[in-house]
């Protein structure tokens, strides 16, 4: 291994939160930056086809500690995987960003999350107690429900039922099989496809219409202890990416937070494929070197 | 009862797995543990907490479970590049070897989730004291499973953006002709086609495997698939094998927080009937 890679538990309340540390060779961990991963709801630590594992170890390679965790109910923490959601994603990063500094003192905390964990990692550069000296989202749901989500909404179950009816064309299953239909694997997957995509569109808007986002300090300012820049990354033909990009940009630009964004052309919410993964990371790896050299 | 979650890494075949070690109290030893063999892919990310729950449910019930992964998955080391299934049943038999060592058990069944029952079958055809196997939704074909992946891939494509980006003979060819192929994310190259298509398909194998096996067959609609119905014709007439069918959603191909509770209750309630009549293996 080009670094050690050391499991560690952090302890939220009674629950103990699981992660695997990448510690440069040679390097001692306060005289340089730790990048912290957050996965969505729907993984754990290693990403969407391992993306967070690989990103991690070239980071490492380069000289960056990496921290990947498993939010509570996910992976290896502990914790009922019925109670993960916003609040509780919020309080494990808070304990783990708390954690670190105690225990490495990092010399700067980079926050990089994906769907929900970017979210989170939003909500708490917003209005969390401990600094944060950059953010880089990826495919981040919707922050707040507007009138505008709900025809996105609308929009995208309309969309999911025309690619359906565009899916039940025989001339294309024709060209799939080539011979014999094979019609339960056809529903089995038609099925798990339109769940899977049903299930991002609910998970995309976790709070009601019109309500703030939980947690704001009364005496603080917003981003009161973030001293960066974010970095917005999203697929194309993510569905919600177009509001939800949108609303994250309206945020950081009311409060003066500097932004660049990047949208992958073609690329789906979770970037399922290998050119889109290297442009992600090509991107990532130049945004964390060009501002936190070591 | 209580049991201590252990994490580690431990050489296998030159390189370094992740595992994690459910132990129960070493106060009671135990005799039987079993190692857990993970799905492929997004199944692996899309089961994980299913299989930790599993092994922390066993491990309450005093069974020592290890859970790991094999070369370029999870948290282990290594790059998809350089591995095989070849390579992944070695790696399972050297999680074999490590539960033995870390715990008092002498005896090591195993536990296979999709693509995970291929490797959990081979490694069990070297093993000695070999003691039970659960196989859920069993995948004992890799080169037609791989086929079908392929597959799914193409029509997931068709669902969601109304065209496919290739055809799947396209990309058989590629890899037969030493290229690799993209499969969502993963690298999937020619070594590990070449030797996927070297693997025997094991569902006959089953007629004849002398150890107690629970086969569980997840299914939404409650009836038994094509696959399944194949391996059925091969299990049914030995009297060793237990299949067992439970009506739920494929929870290692949702993202939605699926239901996979009953599946861990069966494989715990058949240890549970075993113990009644005083021996503490799974199995019905």
């Amino acid at each position: 291994m080009e670094d050690r890679e050391i499991p560690v538990t952090f302890l939220n309340g009674k629950e103990k939160l699981f992660g695997i540390l990448h510690h440069p060779l040679n390097t001692e961990l306060n005289e340089i930056p730790m990048i912290i991963f957050l996965h969505g709801s729907a993984g754990y630590r290693i990403g969407p086809h391992q993306l967070f594992i690989k990103m991690a170890r070239v980071l490492a390679q380069h000289g960056y500690a990496c921290l990947r965790f498993d939010f509570r109910g996910k992976g290896y923490s502990e914790g009922a995987r019925e109670n993960t959601g916003y609040r509780s994603m919020l309080s494990d990063l808070d304990t783990v960003i708390q954690s670190v500094n105690s225990m490495y003192k990092p010399t700067h905390i980079i926050l990089v999350g994906i769907c929900s964990g970017a979210r989170t990692a939003l909500s708490y550069i917003k209005n969390g107690k401990q600094t944060v000296h950059s953010l880089i989202e990826l495919s981040s749901p919707l922050l707040w429900q507007t009138n505008e989500v709900s025809t996105a909404t609308s929009r995208t179950k309309g969309l999911i039922t025309d690619y359906a009816r565009k899916a039940m064309n025989p001339d294309n299953w024709k060209r799939l099989f080539a011979g014999e239909v094979n019609y339960e694997m056809i529903g089995r997957i038609v099925k798990n496809t339109l769940a899977n995509h049903w299930f991002s569109i609910k998970n995309s808007v976790c709070v009601k219409k019109g309500e703030k986002l939980p947690g704001k300090a009364p005496d603080e300012k917003p981003f009161h202890n973030f001293k960066g820049e974010v970095l917005l990354i999203h697929g194309e033909k993510d569905p919600e990416a177009g509001t939800a990009m949108k609303q994250i940009k309206s945020l950081l630009q009311k409060y003066r937070i500097g932004y660049q964004d990047l949208t992958i052309k073609n690329a789906n919410h979770s970037f399922y494929s290998l050119q889109w993964e290297k442009e992600i990371a090509d991107t990532v790896y130049k945004w964390i070197m060009n501002r936190f050299s070591k | 009862m209580r049991f201590n979650q252990e994490h580690l890494f431990f050489e296998s075949q030159g390189r370094q797995l992740f595992a994690a070690l459910f132990l129960p109290d070493p106060e009671i030893p135990a005799t039987e543990g079993f190692v857990i063999c993970s799905p492929f892919a997004e199944e692996k990310k899309s089961s994980q907490r299913m299989l930790v729950d599993l092994g922390g449910t066993l491990a309450a019930g005093g069974i020592p479970i290890l859970l790991f992964d094999y070369l370029a998955c999870g948290d282990s080391e290594g790059e998809l590049k350089e591995a095989t299934l070849t390579t992944w049943i070695r790696n399972t038999r050297d999680a074999i070897n490590l539960l033995k060592t870390r715990s008092t058990v002498e005896k090591v069944g195993l536990i296979g989730l999709r693509l995970g029952c291929y490797m959990a079958l081979s490694a069990l055809k070297e093993c000695e004291n070999s003691s039970t196997a659960v196989f859920i939704e069993p995948v004992l074909d890799p080169g037609i499973y791989f086929k079908h992946a392929l597959r799914q891939k193409l029509m997931k494509e068709l669902i969601t953006d109304g065209k496919t980006s290739s055809r799947r003979d396209e990309l058989i060819n590629q890899l037969a002709a030493s290229e690799f192929i993209d499969f969502d994310g993963y690298e999937i190259s020619p070594l590990f086609y070449a030797d996927l298509q070297r693997q025997e398909d094991l569902t006959s194998t089953l007629k004849d495997l002398g150890i107690r096996t629970l086969i569980i067959h997840v299914t939404p609609t409650g009836k038994p698939t094509r696959n399944f119905q194949k391996i059925m014709n091969e299990a049914s007439s030995n009297e060793k094998l237990c299949l067992k069918q439970i009506r739920l959603d494929p929870f290692w191909d949702r993202i939605d927080n699926p239901v996979y509770r009953p599946v861990i209750d069966e494989i715990v309630g058949s240890g549970n009937r075993r113990q009644e009549t005083g021996d503490r293996k799974i199995n019905d």
